[in-house]
């Protein structure tokens, strides 16, 4: 048996972020994962900060994790990898060029500086495109990251600071008594604090089940996978051709994109996470998009899991039934969003409100969601390619 | 997409794949036999799979004369063919796919190949991995010139390409692999220096240390490697006394030093696609959990030879692969309904060969003679050092890049991973896919964190288990519906689902 002044369900980016700001303001803070520190989602995730400069609901979230960003590595006192070296998309032919017109509106939703430009600046900000670009949207704000080293670092200045990161221990149970949380139970031992947060990423909507709190999340899995290192090529974190593409500081190109598999997850076990042959697909559209490095080895591919929501928004909320229950979902962007969404949910938990935007993120918005609207999108478990 | 579905493949043509191959083709079973050899050049200078050290000699670069060599120096792989066997050489396999959780939508069960120009995927019943067994490595100052091998590269240049850019080869270790590879190299004319042995007394079998003894080979107990010399390639090496320090050190010149401790089973393509792996140090550390058929954790995909776990007897003795290849056939056989009555026996084999797993005295001997600032990792430079305290790459110039005890924090209940240590440090993520740092690695990581090697759990294994250019591993047979329907990322939807916005 053990006492905390707070409980966090997942030792993801989300979990870890909330642990350490919640360690550094001086709550004690317990972190429990069914296995590895960052194992699942968070370090397997692109290594973007989304913008998300068409969905004013959360970019003003977004715009706060940004300034966060910029200090992230004396924050945390350990490296990160962060480069905030800009975005771009890139149109590939003429249908995509037209397509990106509607896109382009939709970024514009936002006070987030977006640009359009030709084929010709594409290509002066990342030279190795193809000669066919067509144009694409381009911005300075935002840039890329390092997943493996973030998860680890708030990790590991979360520890620094006093926190305690319990792996391979999965919650079996929220303990909740006249409608307040009480703790959680694992298989072998019983943690009390008045304040739990469920960041279990994938299994946010199992452990959200042991309560009888309805979370909509639908659980995916995505391929990835890096080149050999290559000399400096490209800074801005960028999308193209199908796929999500980043220059990593050792020089790899890591990207990933196409066909995706909605699957089940389990509370207690590691998901299998398998690559397919779709590899071969998602290396050719590499090859495609920069043919000047199509003779470079592809080193290695992986698999990972993430958790979406319906309209793919964050959700940021700190339930009344049960009162101490706070919900951190970061729907397939928390890489970039954590940072900030770990301020709120820090807020959150010692204050009960918080200064972070995150009105608009509250899980009563999808009070009228109907219990089949996995179905209805063909997100259930066995869909593919949707 | 419609692929070509073969009934057996066979990974591997050495003795165990060419006898299951063989077997099962005179079980009346259709079987497609697939050997990487003989490789391109361009992948052997990248020292993945084999470590070749740059000892290749020219006559490499002519593809005719290496390709009769590669096919001449294998009677068994000609009987195969004479039995109709469907033969595939040249052709790497860089990929095993199966249905299972997660992964429903997979047309068959499948292998990824490659040749010198593009991919394929090939669909089987059933999958015999007889894929050998790799090299085990632990590095000294200079062994990132040209000239330093390991067993592996060694063997397979000397038998089977007839090709070993080198006269005067120094051998480390004394085990089964180290003898062999001696007695091969005096066998073909080149000049075996010496054998260095960390321990105070040859370790392999004792009948063939006495005749590489009698051919008048130099033997080096007790001493380890300090360092090569040589600036552009090796010119030679100089050995030091493990704990006798009264012995003086040894220059000794010399062409090849070549890595012998001990080698593993190839394990990634089973471990990939989820196959289970088990510790057992008399197999050589992580082995694929096989049933008494042989059969992987991964139903229809068995395992054959050093694949399946490599034993000092086995390394000597080819009747451990024969048995293993002719089982498998036989258990394939009975599940197409064959009667099978001719159930063979296991053989009864054994070497005296001392030789253990890991060869942890010989991590002791080199850290003592070399230090902890020694390179653990070619591809991504990381010295032994900076590896236990895992510190960030040189190229982040990081002033503080771990905690203290940063390895510690890679442990939960007794069991470390190398996976963390892998992300942090990067030794194991270059282009040689952590074939050189691997156990090196491992057992670093298990002296830091004050666990069992047994409790590190191995890195990862990932697709494609062969580096393998953009170029020839992208899909040259997209079909159209692909392309056409290829999703960047989930959003926009376009839906009306009710209480979504």
């Amino acid at each position: 048996m053990q006492n905390a002044d707070v409980v966090i369900i997942g030792a993801g980016i989300t979990g870890l972020s909330s642990a350490y700001w919640l360690a550094k303001a001086g709550a004690k803070v317990i972190v429990l994962d069914k296995g590895r520190t960052a194992a699942e989602a968070s370090s397997r995730a692109t290594g973007f900060l989304s913008l998300r400069g068409e969905q004013p609901m959360e970019s003003a979230l977004a715009a706060e994790a940004e300034k966060l960003w910029d200090t992230l590595d004396e924050e945390l006192g350990y490296p990160t990898e962060w480069k905030q070296e800009g975005r771009l998309w890139v149109a590939t032919n003429a249908q995509e060029w037209a397509d990106m017109q509607l896109t382009y509106e939709h970024f514009c939703t936002t006070a987030i500086p977006f640009e359009l430009i030709d084929g010709e600046q594409c290509r002066k900000i990342v030279p190795s495109l193809m000669p066919g670009i067509v144009g694409g949207i381009h911005t300075h704000r935002s840039g890329h990251g390092n997943p493996q080293r973030t998860s680890q670092a708030f990790a590991w200045a979360f520890q620094d600071r006093g926190g305690v990161i319990l792996e391979n221990s999965p919650v079996v149970d929220i303990l909740v008594e006249g409608g307040r949380v009480k703790g959680v139970r694992t298989p072998d031992s019983t943690i009390f604090a008045p304040v739990v947060v469920n960041c279990a990423g994938p299994q946010l909507a199992k452990v959200g089940a042991m309560v009888g709190v309805d979370i909509p999340v639908a659980t995916v899995r995505l391929e990835s996978m890096v080149t050999a290192p290559l000399p400096p090529l490209f800074d801005v974190a960028m999308v193209g051709n199908g796929l999500s593409l980043r220059q990593t500081r050792r020089g790899n190109i890591h990207f990933n994109g196409g066909p995706h598999e909605w699957i089940d997850v389990s509370l207690t076990e590691e998901s299998a996470k398998p690559n397919t042959p779709i590899v071969r697909n998602i290396a050719g559209r590499l090859a495609e998009l920069m043919p000047s490095i199509a003779h470079i080895p592809l080193l290695r591919s992986w698999a990972g899991i993430v958790d979406v929501t319906p309209d793919q928004v964050c959700i940021v909320d700190r339930l009344s039934d049960p009162e101490g229950l706070i919900i951190a979902c970061t729907s397939g962007h928390g890489f970039g969003m954590a940072v900030s969404v770990g301020v709120a949910v820090k807020d959150l938990a010692l204050e009960g409100q918080t200064s972070m935007p995150i009105s608009a993120l509250k899980l009563d918005r999808f009070k009228d969601l109907p219990s089949d609207w996995k179905a209805q999108r063909q997100w259930q478990p066995g869909s593919y390619n949707t | 997409m419609t692929i070509t579905r073969e009934q057996v493949v066979v990974i591997g043509a050495g003795v165990a794949g060419c006898t299951a191959a063989l077997e099962a083709a005179r079980r009346g079973l259709t079987v497609t036999l697939i050997d990487e050899h003989p490789q391109n050049t361009a992948a052997m200078s990248l020292d993945a799979p084999y470590f070749y050290g740059a000892r290749l000699a020219p006559v490499l670069s002519d593809e005719g004369t290496i390709a009769d060599r590669v096919l001449g120096s294998n009677d068994l792989l000609m009987e195969c063919l004479e039995a109709g066997v469907e033969v595939l050489t040249n052709t790497c396999v860089w990929g095993l796919f199966v249905s299972g959780p997660n992964n429903e939508h997979l047309e068959c069960n499948q292998v990824g190949l490659a040749d010198a120009e593009k991919s394929w995927m090939l669909g089987f019943d059933y999958l015999i991995v007889a894929a050998g067994a790799r090299d085990l490595v632990l590095s000294f100052e200079g062994w990132h010139l040209p000239g330093v091998l390991a067993a592996k590269g060694a063997t397979t240049l000397m038998g089977k390409y007839q090709a070993l850019g080198g006269n005067q080869v120094l051998v480390l270790g004394s085990g089964n692999v180290a003898l062999q590879l001696a007695s091969q190299a005096i066998e073909l004319g080149i000049k075996v220096v010496g054998i260095v042995e960390a321990a105070d007394e040859l370790q392999g079998d004792s009948e063939l240390a006495a005749s590489i003894k009698d051919q008048g080979v130099q033997i080096f107990t007790g001493y380890c490697i300090k360092s090569t010399t040589g600036v552009n390639e090796v010119s030679g090496a100089v050995l030091v006394p493990v704990s006798d320090q009264s012995l003086p050190p040894v220059d000794i010149t010399c062409d090849t030093v070549c890595m012998a401790y001990g080698v593993v089973p190839n394990v990634e393509l089973v471990a990939s696609a989820g196959g289970a792996l088990d510790y057992d140090a008399a197999q050589g550390g992580w082995a694929p959990r096989l049933t008494t058929e042989f059969e992987s954790t991964i139903s229809n995909v068995f395992v054959a030879g050093d694949a399946s776990g490599v034993t000092e007897t086995s390394l000597l003795n080819p009747d451990v692969s024969i048995y293993q290849g002719q089982r498998i056939a036989a258990a394939i056989a009975a599940r197409e309904g064959q009667a099978v009555e001719d159930e063979v026996e296991a053989p009864q084999v054994q070497s005296d060969s001392r030789s253990v797993y890991p060869p942890q005295y010989w991590l002791d001997a080199l850290v003592k003679a070399g230090g902890m600032g020694v390179m653990a990792c070619q591809c991504e430079d990381v010295s032994r050092q900076e590896l236990i305290e895992v510190r960030a790459p040189k190229y982040l110039a990081s002033t503080h890049s771990s905690p203290c005890d940063a390895a510690k924090t890679f442990v939960a209940e007794g069991q470390a991973s190398q996976d963390m240590l892998k992300r942090m440090t990067r030794v194991g993520m270059g282009h040689c896919q952590g074939r050189r740092c691997r156990e090196h690695s491992a057992m670093l990581l298990a002296g830091i964190a004050g666990v069992e090697l047994s409790k590190v759990a191995p890195g990862s294994y990932r697709v494609p288990v062969r580096p393998l250019p953009l170029n020839i591993i992208r899909a040259h047979d997209e079909p159209k519906e692909m392309r056409d329907s290829w999703p960047t990322w989930l959003h926009p939807v376009e839906d009306t689902i009710g209480g979504v916005h």
